[in-house]
């Protein structure tokens, strides 16, 4: 992403030499320093510029403000006094951060102009400037930076001529043999943005993005357009092998096929598992690998004998000079394929389990390529070119929709606050009215004390609130331990004067455990299931209106009394896009993010089901996690109970 | 060049802003995707004022086919290190953390210059 070069010329020797050039490359961003050391052909110059450069190089990882402030406490720098331009590049956002301070020459140069960086002016250990400075300039693709201390003369030329072009290692040649003065060290340091800088829009924020793409399955009759399935299963190795033992007996009849090695797994292509998707993903790739008819028939043949006879799945792979077919190992059927392709395309695996079928390709297949795994994806889900690009573009679409669905939750939780601070704010604004009245009547000590006090509270109940806000949208980068009840409760808590003023009550009982997951993602969900039953219970004309959430140790039930889901609608409610609510109301984005994140995330289970309660009948959503070993859970009457 | 400057020093003073900003914006440039991106960026700068700096100035000029915003505040600067400011998730003041990104995301062009006596952004969105 960043090429850079330096070059130094010192006045005398180098061991006099005050100019100082030190870089350091991470990986996602470079520090460079270029700095000058007043005086040259001096030893003492020498080692003070050696002594700021060891510096850097020790605390490479500070900021630069910090390394800027520790080269202004090096020993003897006060004697010589020095200019420094301190640099930071990242690399993700083509940004430069710098401090630049004295007579240093920093130029930022593109394809078509070189403007001068700002800097400071003043001296290290003579007239450090009290206030530090810091900038910071964004960068594009071939952009450069080119610094140099003052013992080079003026050199834009240099860049104007050729600086976008010219490589940084040409462009410091140049910048020092044409400008480096005679009479003082040089140094010179340029850089220059290479590679493309990746235009990140706002679905790159990893808050909006779900962390797992939303794929879609082809329709069957029994599975719905849609599915959760993130990826085409690959071949289930170890069952084949298993099947196979019986049959290696009889190996030492006839002839032995060659040992080979598995395909690597990166080769993986598809599995066949019908006679239908074998005869038509081995078309596809035909066309695609331009196979050979002859190899095509082969190829075909013996997937559609070996599932139709022996009943088992085809794995096909796909290297970037072969095409095979594997399956499980049949001594009969060895010696028929050996027949159909010849005994040098056929091998057994090491284990001896596994029949490996291949043909060459005649040309190499670049099988890292977007087209390939575009090619890949499709004949995976078994779909037109045509489906395909609409497949695409529902992809697309998935996550955008993702993306709104998380921000109307955003929007429900910004909507949990306001109803949550309406009282608070209106008991601050009781006390501060009454103050006046009290000061009438005579306003003694006692009465100051308990109104900061009291008000204290009610400051830290809303800080409290915007605290949970916080926590709910923090990004979970790794799974962690927590109170299944606690958990919830922290989100009731802040729903609950929303469901007050909306007169539905709120109940919460069992013995609560630990589980393990992602808390705020666990915490979205719950915000989910209630939000659903307050709008259901919205629309009803109960008088009793009551959500209860009831816990297990890694078991937890949300039921409501609004009457429950229509049957027809019931098996679809965990759909995407799919919502009962009213148009605009619903993005039908929030069961199906729920279940991504119980069955997918945290490998639970979410389900529902139409109860009657005696408050009536309604519907209950049941989340099941897997047991978490620890010792409270292992001992249930160890469990807290919870508030009834 | 046609600028207009917008003192900011309360929430109030934003709310003003941002109804003018769109409005504004649309008088010079078409494309309703730079405008709403102008009125994002111009919205965090804003905020930022408020959050660090007490009180600032919001210039938006407006040049052919540029849009200048320039963000001037009188606070303390950045209490973080600068390369942590524009790390996504980093805040000092409790916030998400996501808005100083945001902007660079969006501008075509991003200058800021920050010490103990204030904090002044530029940014350049092309249109």
């Amino acid at each position: 992403m960043v090429s850079h070069s330096f070059k130094l010329k010192p006045f005398t020797s180098k061991k006099g030499c005050g100019d100082f050039v030190s870089v350091h490359e991470r990986e996602n961003d470079m520090l460079f320093v270029v700095g000058d050391v007043g005086g040259h052909g001096n030893i003492e110059v020498g080692a003070l510029a050696e002594d700021l450069r060891c510096y850097v190089d020790a605390n490479q990882n500070l900021s630069i403000k910090m390394l800027f402030k520790g080269l202004c406490k090096i020993k003897g720098i006060e004697k010589f006094g020095a200019t420094v331009f301190v640099g930071r590049i990242d690399t993700n956002q083509f940004l430069l951060h710098y401090i630049s301070v004295g007579d240093i020459k920093a130029l930022q140069f593109t394809s078509s102009s070189v403007k001068k960086l700002k800097t400071q002016q003043g001296v290290l250990g003579f007239t450090s400037p009290e206030s530090i400075k810091e900038f910071v300039v964004s960068l594009n693709q071939g952009d450069g930076i080119a610094v140099s201390s003052d013992g080079v003369a003026s050199f834009e030329k240099v860049l104007t001529a050729s600086g976008s072009k010219a490589p940084a290692e040409k462009l410091c040649e140049q910048i020092i043999s044409q400008h480096a003065s005679k009479d003082d060290d040089a140094s010179c340091f340029v850089l220059k943005m290479e590679g493309g800088k990746q235009k990140q829009t706002i679905l790159d924020n990893p808050l909006l993005v779900p962390q797992q793409p939303i794929t879609q399955s082809t329709a069957s009759e029994n599975k719905p357009a849609r599915s959760f399935a993130p990826v085409p299963q690959r071949v289930n190795v170890q069952k084949q092998e298993a099947q196979t033992h019986m049959v290696l007996s009889a190996n030492n009849h006839g002839a032995v096929p060659d040992v080979v090695a598995l395909p690597d797994k990166d080769t993986f292509f598809c599995v066949l598992d019908s006679q239908i998707a074998a005869r038509k993903k081995i078309m596809e790739l035909k066309n695609y690998l331009q196979l050979h008819d002859k190899q095509r028939i082969s190829m075909k043949s013996i997937a559609l004998e070996a599932i139709s006879e022996l009943g088992i799945e085809v794995t096909v792979s796909v290297s970037s000079t072969k095409m095979y077919i594997t399956f499980p190992f049949n001594n009969a059927f060895y010696q028929s394929v050996n027949l159909v392709v010849g005994r040098e395309q056929v091998g057994i695996s090491p284990c001896g389990t596994t029949l490996i079928v291949w043909v060459a390709l005649a040309q190499s297949v670049d099988i890292s390529s977007t087209v390939f795994l575009e090619f890949k994806e499709r004949v995976q889900l078994g779909i037109s070119e045509e489906n395909y690009a609409q497949y695409q573009q529902d992809q697309k679409r998935d996550v955008v929709l993702t993306q709104q669905a998380k921000l109307a939750s955003m929007g429900e939780m910004i909507g949990a606050i306001a109803h949550q601070w309406r009282q608070p704010l209106n008991e601050l604004a009781l006390r501060i009215q009454t103050l006046k009245y009290k000061l009438k009547k005579g306003l003694t000590e006692d009465d100051i004390n308990r109104f900061i006090k009291d008000n204290l509270v009610t400051i830290d109940f809303m800080s409290q609130t915007v605290d949970d806000f916080r926590n709910f949208f923090r990004i979970d980068k790794s799974t962690e331990v927590f109170d299944l009840a606690k958990t919830v409760e922290s989100v009731v808590g802040l729903q609950q004067a929303q469901l007050q003023s909306n007169g539905i009550e709120i109940g919460m009982s069992g013995a609560t455990g630990d589980v393990e997951g992602f808390r705020s993602e666990f915490q979205q969900v719950i915000l989910n299931l209630v939000s659903n039953a307050r709008d259901a219970l919205n629309g009803k004309e109960n008088k009793d209106k009551s959500i209860d959430i009831a816990f297990d140790i890694n078991k937890i039930t949300v039921t409501d009394n609004a009457g429950g889901i229509a049957p027809e609608v019931i098996e679809r409610i965990f759909e995407p896009y799919f919502t009962t609510k009213a148009h605009g109301e619903g993005t039908g984005m929030g069961l199906y993010m729920s279940k991504m994140i119980i069955q997918d995330h945290m490998k639970g289970e979410i389900t529902v089901k139409n109860v009657t309660t005696p408050k009536g009948k309604g519907a209950e959503f049941t989340i099941a996690l897997p047991f978490y070993d620890s010792p409270r859970n292992k001992q249930p009457n160890m469990a807290s109970e919870i508030r009834a | 060049m046609q600028s207009k400057r917008y003192h900011i020093q309360a929430n109030t003073d934003v709310h003003v802003l941002l109804n003018n900003v769109s409005f504004l914006t649309r008088q010079h440039v078409k494309d309703e995707v730079a405008v709403t991106e102008i009125a994002t960026m111009t919205s965090e700068l804003a905020y930022n004022i408020i959050k660090y700096g007490c009180s600032g100035n919001i210039t938006l000029s407006y040049s052919g086919t540029q849009c200048i915003i320039e963000a001037v505040d009188s606070g303390k600067g950045m209490q973080m290190s600068i390369e942590q400011a524009f790390v996504e998730g980093n805040s000092s003041s409790g916030s998400l953390g996501l808005g100083m990104s945001s902007i660079v995301r969006m501008s075509d062009e991003f200058n800021l210059e920050t010490s103990d006596g204030g904090t002044c952004i530029t940014c350049i969105k092309e249109y």
